[in-house]
């Protein structure tokens, strides 16, 4: 939910409240007060009646339609005013309509009388009901204005923030240039901009430091390797080795050939990780199958590996061109390396799916998570390639899916095609 | 043929100078961007060995700087960083070639050798070790001046051999310098004995001498004595 309709939610629901008690009171209120009014009018009547019948007014004179005055036999016990809410029938309208009833008994002189005033109510409703539909639409258009008033503002107000997550939303850590927020004058999106320009930095030299470690490590790792190698080949070029010794020799050999590797390999995944390839191009996956399949069709040969390739629709996709080739690769690398010899491999390419097959048993072990490092199933592999082939689907939301059936190890690239 | 290695590594230089030297070169070093740069401008070299990470500079400038004012030189680019990234930048240069740290001395004299027959077009093309004869630029090898009909690889294989004679090979680089870098999707490295086999027979075939020796299962060796 956004956050100005949330805040207009509860706008609303505060002001249903508080117009609800307010509008009950102030009903309530109204409707005592001109009650009261009316039984100081209804007194005020009756005063005059008693001034009239004491003035020796006959008594069929004070009789009317809201007047009602009859001798009644002497009682013993006079009462106070009593005020009834009453319904008289209106012939002109022929309905009933509310009338609030004064009755009361009274000595005067030497009679006893009965003294009936009623006042019609209807007015009283009608103003009542008149004060209840303006208050109603002085709500209901408040609301409206209040609504229309926090759109507006908070459109303006909250543009720095939107311009913020904007930026924000854009920015790679491989980006050489560091955001810069718009100036604005709201204190809590100032204090947002400068916080996260200072994390913003923070991060950036991170990323520059690992960024430099990475290289440094390449560097300085390859460097002595470069040397155990040199030296280890001229240790073999030694005339007077035995073979014994020579193997020693190629022991070392081998690890330092394994040990580049796995430096390359993980230096890759660094920078994989790291974001440092940016610059991307588009790509023609199948092409860039079939360039490959050249180069490895040699490999498989030896092997003596049938391939068939059935590419039917192209696939591109926008990408490193680089990482590109070691996705693919990696993949072709992986189908050869594990196809045993005489086996077979297929390559596919249908809409937004590409497809790597290549025969082999079923991994027995159900622990083994393939696309982790240093997940391998013998000690010659390095356990990085497929972990290098994942981490690029992941950089550009390529899902890689593997099973296996019939014989065959099927992984498939599934392209997001829209 | 004269060599100027460009590397501030000191082990490494002496295992080059030593290789090289070993091989006939005339060698020169220069560990630093300035020294290169000064020895290249006073000096005429066949073949620049460039590393790229100098203490006081890239490599790539010197690059630059032979590119325009030595341009007839050679240059193998030699560095520890990542392939991918300064490749493409350092053959786009001019670079002859691009090897990546840690590599094989045979590796890298079968490389200089390449653009040395590349470079000297007015010299020979020919390299001749008794019998054989090998034309580089026709990619034919002929014993006792008959033809001999081999593949690509055996082409590759014995061209290497020759190049790196009284050297052992190992079977991982032997693959590397014909296949690239893929020993490691192999179970066995043995498929090479077979292009060994054929390429040995096809040899005596000719009538020439079998100089190719296996030692001790780790590699060959192109044997002249």
């Amino acid at each position: 939910m956004k956050l100005l309709a949330k805040a207009i939610l509860y706008y609303l629901l505060a002001a249903l409240l508080s117009f609800g008690i307010g509008g009950s009171l102030i009903y309530f209120n109204t409707n005592k007060l001109i009650h009261k009014d009316i039984e100081n009018f209804l007194v005020n009547r009756e005063e005059i009646a008693t001034t009239q019948i004491v003035n020796g007014e006959s008594i069929s004179s004070l009789n009317n339609y809201e007047q009602k005055v009859i001798i009644i036999p002497p009682i013993s016990k006079l009462n106070k005013p009593i005020f009834t809410d009453t319904l008289i029938y209106d012939i002109i309208d022929d309905k009933y309509h509310p009338y609030l009833q004064l009755s009361l008994n009274r000595k005067i002189g030497k009679q006893y009388y009965h003294i009936e005033i009623s006042k019609s109510l209807i007015e009283t409703k009608l103003l009542v009901g008149e004060i209840f539909t303006t208050m109603l639409f002085v709500f209901i258009g408040l609301i409206v204005l209040m609504i229309v008033l926090n759109l507006l503002i908070s459109r303006n107000m909250w543009r720095p923030f939107k311009d913020t997550l904007k930026k924000l939303k854009n920015y790679k850590s491989g980006q050489s240039e560091p955001i810069k927020f718009k100036k604005t004058n709201t204190y809590e999106f100032s204090q947002l901009n400068e916080i996260i320009e200072i994390m913003m930095g923070r991060i950036r030299n991170d990323y520059l430091n690992l960024k430099e470690f990475t290289e440094n490590a390449s560097h300085e790792i390859l460097t002595p390797l470069a040397i155990i190698k040199s030296k280890t080949d001229m240790l073999m070029q030694l005339d007077n080795l035995n073979e014994h010794e020579l193997n020693f020799v190629k022991a070392i050999y081998d690890s330092t050939v394994k040990l580049s590797r796995l430096n390359q390999g993980l230096i890759l995944l660094a920078k994989i990780e790291n974001q440092q390839y940016g610059s991307e191009e588009k790509i023609d996956l199948n092409q860039l199958m079939l360039n490959n399949f050249k180069e490895y069709k040699e490999m498989a040969d030896l092997k003596e590996i049938s391939i068939r390739i059935d590419l039917k629709d192209t696939n591109f996709i926008q990408m490193n061109a680089n990482l590109s080739q070691v996705l693919i690769t990696n993949l072709l690398r992986n189908a050869i390396k594990h196809t045993k010899k005489g086996g077979k491999i297929e390559l596919s390419a249908s809409q937004g799916i590409l497809k790597f097959l290549n025969s082999g048993d079923e991994i027995t072990n159900k622990n083994f998570k393939m696309f982790e490092r240093f997940q391998k199933q013998n000690s010659e592999s390095l356990g990085l390639g497929l972990s290098i082939v994942k981490k690029i689907c992941d950089r550009y939301f390529i899902k890689i899916k593997y099973q296996h059936s019939k014989g065959l190890h099927e992984f498939l690239l599934l392209l997001d095609t829209d | 043929m004269k060599i100027l290695i460009v590397e501030d590594e000191k082990e490494l230089v002496d295992d080059l100078n030593e290789f090289l030297d070993d091989q006939g070169y005339i060698i020169e070093v220069a560990p630093t961007t300035s020294v290169a740069r000064e020895k290249i401008f006073v000096y005429q070299y066949d073949i620049l060995i460039l590393d790229l990470g100098l203490p006081d500079g890239s490599g790539l400038d010197v690059l630059k700087y032979v590119k325009k004012h030595k341009p007839q030189t050679g240059i193998i680019i030699l560095t520890a960083r990542d392939a991918l990234d300064d490749k493409i930048s350092g053959l786009d240069l001019g670079a002859d070639d691009y090897m990546t740290k840690p590599f094989l001395l045979s590796e890298l004299n079968a490389r200089i050798k390449s653009i040395h027959r590349r470079r000297n077009f007015d010299g020979n093309s020919t390299i001749i070790f008794n019998e054989i004869e090998i034309d580089t630029d026709k990619m034919r090898v002929s014993i006792n001046d008959q033809n001999l009909t081999l593949t690509r690889k055996e082409y590759e294989l014995i061209l290497y051999f020759v190049i790196n004679k009284n050297k052992v090979l190992t079977k991982e680089s032997i693959i590397e310098h014909l296949w690239g870098d893929h020993s490691d999707m192999f179970d066995s490295l043995d498929f090479i004995y077979t292009h060994i086999k054929n390429l040995r027979k096809k040899m005596q075939d000719m009538g020439g001498t079998d100089y190719l020796k296996s030692v001790y299962g780790i590699g060959y060796k192109f044997e002249t004595d």
